[in-house]
């Protein structure tokens, strides 16, 4: 029988050229039995219209060379103006400088993977697996 | 567009037959037969008689076999003259210049950095200053991708990690001042159609400077690959679409900037991406073939396109594989253009090759490590004799590279070159029963997929296909695997793991600032042009890309009449229509 | 009473309330609550069916279009330009594309809706990728009540996009009105192997990438193929016979031509009663479908627990009972839940 499913929208920022952490981590979620939702390069209302349409329960950006907290923020207030910002859980993962970090916590996202030990398979999955079940009614 | 037989065909006929004069005498051969048996029998351990040939697991390595040791007996059929040669002659396996570094030492070409027009201006005069005849132009992201600073998706990405040039207003800041008939610049414009925008606008500023084209030197890279197969974009056109203007480039450069260097086929992003050096080659070198065939159906000789031909390679972690590479990939692309193309200018044979070492290969754990391999890296591009190199800094893994660490990598190069001496030899590894072995392995190796990606029809169609791009998939898929299950051991990441803090990273940080001044600057450059001309300029390049006539005139003209990069990029896509890739999963 | 795992969805969670009040919404053409039915009918979440049947009587005014065809013809590049022509038309527009889940990892990737972004700010087009979860119905199950809530949210056209592997075809028949097949130059031993079956479904063909050598010729083979059905089936003058197109969707060319010959084929069908008998028979799969399900599953559920089941299992395996038997005694025993 059916059981439900974490569905994630991928995404990467309109202009990145960089793909491959997106496909990566792309592959290690579908590995962990969600249904991942591709978009490739977009932009944030973009990507929330589609998250809206998919009813996705997880938005994943892969940035590399862009400012992380800029699309960050164009993203979430773009989830804000379609209401689901709050059902939504937001995960980013790229090369960033440190400070960019505790920002991009603070502004919303569940998840902040730079490269390295903090975010290998596991800590990604357990994140997303984590951060939906405290979304859920007791 | 594509021949009937292809290169393996073409080669293996026409290099059939003929007298071989074997390097080793068959009495010789026998007696070593005999008495290798003997030694794997008496004295080689049961064990190791057993896993005689083993599979080595490295970060982006093909995974030859590896026997125990190597004799004459592995390359018995060898004919020195006819497969090794002297160094700068026929096949080329020993290198393209007689002399090697004796002659002239690698390039070491500094790193760009990234800023406003203005702040780069600056920092070129500076290096200039300091002695660099050659520089490179490193493009921010939306130049990169073709859009204007101004646009909605450029947001966030305004001169962070190259700076800005999208109309020729820029490009005259930038170069202010700078020398440019002196100084060769390395622009490094990846894809065929921000080329055919992007050197347009470098050659009207030198127009308007007064500065003859004949006077500039300096390289593009131009590439389809880059474009179609391994970078993401927002929007593409059509492969073969962008083909065309790749050979667009090419034909007005060597036509109109006699001395500089029209393409750049670039192997190192697409192994960085994640491939094997035998992959990297044969999608580079089928690329360089199609070039060359569809240039000669538009009447030009082998010769006339052959001759600046630039080959870019990752040197990783296999270190004799890597050596092997550029060894096999220079007689493979000699044969190539001798045999199947018929170049009679031994120049035109050659295979030059710009060498940066694998940032792939590098961790974030422990990153002084990364200087380590780095060196390993370049030492065995400068074992097979690379025309130029770029050691990749330590912090590349994690990073865009800071200034900081520039330091050791240009270190690791000045190092090599004075202190260990391998610089006095040319081709010091050649003769090795090994290397020797390796070097045809690799060549078969590549030949073989070399042919499948032409019995796709060509370089084009094969990335039309998605065939490559699944391969690339797999690959990486493959190995982030491999990486977790230990299989391909990676020193302070899955073995011998320390403690070690994590390593703090420099990126140039965003200023939004910039975005709101490159608004104001655009609107100008808008309001005080003749918009008329520019208008009708778009639309002959409009016309030129449905008519099938040389682009890169046309957007020469809309780059005279101040046509921003992000204008062109929309005709091309109003041309061409837009194609998007195969998903890779 | 089964807890579905790993949902973030409060509302689709079992709960005091029981009804989640979308189906309200959805009439009102919000597309959330549209989007948020959708994952309860994939995640066969409790109530679901309440609000399905809220929906119904507000269904029946959408066509519904199949799409089918091998993987690399270019589906999805057709169906953005089919979806940008619909709306040039001034016809809203409903998507659902099929792929399959992995049957190792239960996973699955939906890369389709990439080629169709164009239209994402769109609020007429409503896209929705869904996976197949190893249906075991075939498509049909979750497809059927997805098409009624985008019907629901008032969508003119609804396109079911699903890769093609023989069994596909004729699965997507079954649900939609119109049946379209897409071809790629190549195609040609494909076509001398088309099972009849498919023959029989397909109400159009496409040959996508009609710029490529050996379109023209796939497109005289299924015409030939055509003909000498038509020959062999003592047809009548009414029938309808498919269409073959030549399509580019990279350069938009027959678009047009297959948004007409579907609106022909509508034509057709309603001059002909045609699409009543299509959709008579679609009610009879829905309803015995949904017989057939609700059946499984509630003897699943007052099985699944019980040791009355696991007993029957070990003795069928030891054949001291015949399988027929141990069926009949089951579902005597637990029929009148059912009837619950």
């Amino acid at each position: 029988m059916a059981e439900g499913k974490i569905r994630v929208v991928m995404a990467i920022p309109a202009l990145e050229n960089h793909t491959k952490g997106y496909l990566t981590v792309s592959g290690m979620l579908r590995d962990a039995g969600m249904e991942v939702i591709l978009l490739g390069n977009e932009l944030p209302e973009r990507v929330v219209e589609t998250a809206l349409q998919e009813s996705a329960d997880v938005i994943g950006i892969s940035t590399y060379c862009g400012s992380p907290v800029v699309f960050g923020e164009d993203l979430l207030e773009a989830a804000e103006k379609k209401n689901i910002r709050e059902k939504t859980i937001f995960i980013i993962g790229g090369i960033f400088p440190p400070e960019d970090v505790p920002n991009l916590i603070k502004m919303g996202f569940a998840g902040v993977f730079p490269p390295g030990p903090g975010s290998r398979r596991e800590d990604i999955i357990s994140c997303i697996r984590n951060a939906i079940a405290s979304k859920k009614p007791n | 567009m594509s021949a009937e037989r292809t290169t393996k065909e073409i080669l293996e006929e026409k290099l059939a037959g003929g007298e071989r004069v074997p390097l080793y005498n068959p009495e010789a051969l026998k007696v070593i037969e005999k008495e290798l048996e003997e030694w794997k029998n008496k004295t080689v351990r049961e064990k190791d008689r057993k896993n005689w040939e083993i599979t080595p697991h490295t970060i982006l390595g093909s995974g030859i076999p590896r026997r125990l040791t190597y004799t004459p007996l592995d390359i018995a059929n060898i004919d020195y003259m006819k497969d090794i040669g002297l160094p700068g002659g026929e096949p080329f396996t020993r290198g393209i210049h007689a002399n090697m570094y004796r002659g002239r030492t690698f390039t070491m070409r500094p790193l760009p950095g990234a800023g406003t027009t203005e702040e780069m201006n600056r920092k070129w005069k500076f290096l200039i200053e300091q002695g660099a005849t050659g520089l490179s132009v490193a493009l921010d992201l939306p130049t990169v991708q073709m859009f204007d600073s101004d646009e909605p998706e450029a947001k966030g990405h305004v001169a962070v990690v190259g700076v800005p040039l999208c109309c020729v207003d820029d490009w005259e800041v930038a170069f202010k001042d700078i020398p440019i008939d002196k100084i060769s610049y390395s622009i490094v414009t990846h894809f065929p159609r921000n080329t055919a925008i992007l050197l347009p606008m470098y050659l009207v500023m030198a127009e308007r400077r007064g500065i003859p084209w004949d006077k500039l030197t300096g390289s593009v890279q131009n590439d389809i690959v880059m474009e179609n197969l391994v970078r993401g974009a927002i929007e593409y056109i059509p492969p073969e679409d962008c083909f065309r203007v790749q050979c667009d480039n090419i034909e007005f450069i060597r036509k109109e900037v006699p001395q500089w260097n029209y393409i750049t086929l670039n192997g190192y992003n697409l192994r960085e991406y994640g491939t094997t050096g035998i992959t990297e080659m044969a999608v580079a070198m089928a690329n360089g073939i199609s070039i060359v065939e569809e240039m000669m159906s538009r009447g030009y000789d082998s010769d006339w396109v052959g001759e600046r031909i630039a080959f870019f390679w990752a040197f990783a972690n296999d270190f004799f594989e890597e050596v092997a590479k550029n060894r096999a990939a220079r007689r493979l692309w000699y044969k190539i253009m001798k045999y199947r193309f018929g170049a009679k200018n031994p120049r035109s044979m050659w295979l030059r090759t710009h060498v940066q070492t694998s940032g792939a290969s590098l961790t974030r754990e422990e990153p002084i490590n990364n200087i380590i391999r780095a060196a390993y890296h370049a030492m065995a591009s400068i074992l097979t004799g690379t025309q130029s190199l770029h050691v990749s800094c330590f912090d590349e893994a994690f990073s865009v590279p800071s200034e900081k660490t520039l330091l050791p990598s240009v270190r690791t190069q000045q190092l090599i070159e004075q202190e260990t001496q391998v610089t006095q030899v040319v081709d010091p590894l050649a003769g090795s029963f090994f290397v020797e072995w390796i070097t045809n392995e690799m060549e078969r190796k590549v030949l073989d997929e070399l042919d499948e990606i032409e019995k796709m029809g060509g370089i084009a169609k094969a990335i039309a296909s998605g065939r490559l791009h699944h391969k690339i998939a797999e690959h990486i898929e493959r190995e982030n695997r491999a990486i977790e299950s230990g299989e391909i051991s990676v020193v302070g990441r899955n073995v011998y793991k320390s403690e070690e803090p994590e390593p703090q990273i420099e990126v140039s940080a965003y200023q939004p600032e910039v975005y709101e001044q490159r608004k104001a600057m655009l609107q100008k450059v808008r309001d005080t042009r003749d918009n008329e001309k520019a208008s009708s300029c778009l639309r002959a390049l409009v016309d030129a890309c449905k008519r099938g006539k040389n682009v890169t005139y046309f957007t020469l003209e809309c780059a005279r009449a101040n046509v921003t990069e992000g204008e062109m990029r929309k005709a091309f896509t109003e041309a061409f229509g837009t194609w998007k890739p195969p998903f890779m999963l | 009473m089964r807890k579905k795992a790993n949902k973030g969805f409060n509302e689709c969670l079992p709960g005091k309330d029981m009804s989640m009040g979308l189906a309200k919404k959805i009439l009102e053409g919000d597309i959330q609550a549209a989007a948020r039915l959708l994952n309860c009918i994939e995640d066969e979440v409790q109530g679901t069916n309440e609000e399905l049947k809220e929906l119904y009587p507000y269904t029946g005014k959408a066509y519904v279009v199949g799409l089918t065809g091998s993987a690399g013809v270019g589906k999805s590049t057709l169906i953005n330009v089919f979806i940008k022509d619909l709306r040039k038309k001034g016809l809203t527009v409903g998507v659902i594309v099929i792929d399959p889940t992995s049957p190792f990892t239960g996973g699955a990737i939906l890369g389709d809706r990439l080629r169709m972004q164009g239209h994402s700010l769109d609020q007429e087009v409503f896209i929705r990728s869904v996976a197949t979860r190893g249906w075991k119905g075939g498509l049909s199950k979750a497809t059927i009540g997805m098409i009624h809530v985008m019907d629901a949210l008032g969508k003119d056209i609804i396109l079911v996009e699903t890769v093609g592997t023989g069994q596909g075809e004729i699965e997507v028949s079954k649900i939609s009105d119109a049946c379209v097949i897409i071809l790629s130059p190549g195609a040609g031993d494909e076509v001398q192997m088309m099972k009849a079956g498919i023959l029989e479904v397909a109400d159009i063909f496409v040959v996508n990438k009609a710029d490529k050598e050996g379109a023209a010729e796939v497109k005289l083979k299924l015409e030939g193929m055509i003909y000498s059905r038509s020959l062999a089936a003592s047809s009548t003058l009414s029938e309808w016979k498919p269409k073959v197109i030549l399509t580019n969707a990279l350069g938009d060319k027959g678009i047009e031509e297959l948004t007409e010959s579907v609106f022909e084929h509508r034509n057709f069908l309603t001059a002909t009663g045609e699409l009543e008998k299509r959709r008579q028979e679609r009610a009879r799969t829905e309803l015995m479908d949904t017989i057939k399900n609700s059946v499984e599953k509630h003897i699943y559920q007052a099985t699944s627990k019980d040791a009355y089941l696991e007993e029957l299992v070990n003795k069928v395996a030891s054949r001291e009972v015949d399988p027929y038997t141990a069926a009949s005694k089951i579902l005597r025993t637990f029929t009148p839940i059912v009837m619950n």
